[in-house]
């Protein structure tokens, strides 16, 4: 019976991870007055694009080709280790959460290669803005992750995920909607949306992550945002289990309880992207230092209070 | 009414954080008086029962801090064209520092008084973190608004710092405290005036420049 849950959890990540970008896609529309693309409008993308074949760079060499299945296989690979709903992940141990980051960094590490790879000046210049905000954005996901341990008193993410509960939100409300903040800023600053990047925006000097894929296509494309769309669900479930902690033993209502957080979060995100500028590039670190700031004010205030 | 007091607490904190990043006179004097009036409902939360007096006193804090402080300041921006704080390029990295440092030497000094503050637990290192930033606000900006504001900010800390160690405060000392801060801005609103009036803008720096120009003539 466990496998079967862990089998349908895995099926689920992988089959409704593109929804979730469609969701915050469909918020912005009804915030400009318009009725917008379908939520499964980016699986229609995916498709075509899997159906395409692929060009690469004559410069480019065995790294770019490399780059896009690799870059897939180990954000895939974390997400296979989050816990869905109250059930554990396919792997579960003690300090997990450094495994999905080092992954998720791994990842990102191979991106930027496959960037660098393509010999383009514009690549390399997304490359170097994406590996600057890498280093502003861990120590926040460390930081949270260690408040929420020393929280929780588990070291495992399942572990913490099942001992967050209403009755801890009464007595630490203030330092979890301080992690819920900093978790939020992280989410939307690793998954590349406004105000930190634009996945829309194609204009030349602004671009981040758009930048490094520019010379991907075809399937590869179709690789690499499928991977960014799950990395969106990986950082999304962390929020989603502090907002809606799960009440029950039973499986079908955790797990409706946690798509329903993955649900407000997207639509967040999307609140968030209609009404906020992007901020300028200059100001990203700030931005990231502000939200590792509150992750330690969280974690100072829950160990004076220990 | 714990958990909203808390909220409360953790609000203050961030009013600090916005105080000590914006470098617009505007907003310093809306999050200054955001702040002043969380900081007048802290008492009705941390006391057992609603007493007349006691809500009497918060609705004149906040009637004061809240509406009547940012309407008079708001004119004197407005007359001095003060709308904005002079920026440096490091500007926004060393608004977080200064905020990360105010934040631990609040939480060492609160640790190091050891206070018996049952209601409110965070409210002695919000209480210092406020009274730093007001600090920091007037030793390190150069408009003359902002630096009113760091004393009103200056002030909601000690406000703080008074309900988390007596929650029933005497009425005397929190209206003379209120009566010095009416006064103050008063006495400074006429000085900003007049430095306005002499200078076309109310940047303290201008003082600075007075200083050299008459080192320059005694050189002559």
């Amino acid at each position: 019976m466990e496998n079967i849950k862990i089998f349908f959890q895995i099926l689920v990540i992988f089959s409704l991870a593109p929804i979730l970008p469609g969701i915050i896609n469909r918020v912005k529309a009804k915030f400009a007055g318009r009725q917008g693309r379908s939520i499964f409008q980016l699986y229609f993308d995916l498709y075509k694009l899997i159906n395409r074949g692929m060009v690469y760079p004559k410069v480019s060499g065995i790294i770019f080709k490399m780059a896009a299945p690799s870059v897939l296989a180990f954000t895939a690979a974390s997400a296979v280790i989050m816990p869905f709903g109250g059930q554990s992940g396919l792997l579960s141990f003690s300090g997990d959460f450094l495994l999905i980051a080092y992954f998720l960094a791994f990842s990102r590490f191979l991106l930027i290669l496959s960037a660098m790879d393509t010999s383009s000046a514009f690549e390399g210049m997304g490359a170097s803005r994406e590996a600057q905000f890498a280093v502003f954005a861990e120590p926040v996901f460390f930081m949270s992750m260690l408040t929420l341990s020393r929280i929780t008193g588990e070291t495992s993410v399942y572990g913490i995920f099942s001992k967050l509960s209403p009755d801890l939100w009464i007595q630490n409300a203030p330092v979890l909607s301080l992690i819920t903040g900093s978790l939020f800023i992280l989410l939307l600053c690793e998954s590349s949306r406004v105000p930190f990047d634009d996945p829309d925006t194609h204009l030349e000097l602004t671009m981040i992550h758009e930048v490094m894929i520019l010379d991907n296509s075809g399937t590869d494309l179709a690789f690499m945002l499928y991977a960014s769309y799950l990395k969106f669900w990986i950082y999304a479930s962390f929020v989603s289990a502090i907002i809606l902690p799960r009440h029950s033993d039973f499986f079908f209502s955790d797990s409706f309880i946690y798509m329903s957080g993955l649900f407000f979060t997207s639509v967040a995100a999307g609140v968030t992207e209609s009404i906020m500028a992007r901020v300028r590039l200059l100001r990203v670190p700030q931005f990231l230092l502000a939200a590792f700031s509150i992750s330690v004010m969280a974690f100072v205030f829950q160990a004076v209070k220990g | 009414m714990h958990i909203i007091s808390q909220f409360l607490i953790l609000a203050v904190i961030f009013c600090d954080f916005f105080l000590l990043s914006s470098y617009s006179t505007f907003e310093l004097v809306k999050f200054a008086a955001l702040q002043g009036v969380l900081t007048a409902l802290l008492p009705l939360m941390a006391a057992e029962h609603f007493a007349a007096e006691g809500i009497a006193f918060a609705l004149s804090v906040i009637l004061l801090k809240g509406f009547f402080f940012p309407f008079v300041l708001r004119k004197l921006i407005v007359k001095n064209n003060a709308y904005e704080e002079k920026k440096r390029e490091y500007s926004g990295a060393l608004s977080i520092a200064v905020y990360l440092f105010v934040f631990f030497v609040s939480v060492w000094l609160s640790i190091k008084l050891d206070l018996e503050v049952k209601s409110l637990s965070w409210i002695i290192p919000a209480s210092f973190m406020t009274i730093f930033s007001g600090l920091f606000l007037i030793i390190l900006r150069t408009q003359t608004v902002s630096q009113i504001v760091g004393y009103m900010v200056l002030e909601n800390g000690i406000y703080c710092f008074g309900s988390a160690v007596f929650v029933q405060q005497p009425l005397m000392v929190e209206a003379a405290i209120l009566l010095d801060i009416f006064v103050a801005v008063f006495v400074m609103g006429m000085a900003v005036f007049h430095i306005g009036k002499e200078f076309n803008n109310s940047d303290s720096e201008n003082l600075n420049e007075l200083r050299e120009e008459t080192g320059q003539e005694a050189d002559i």
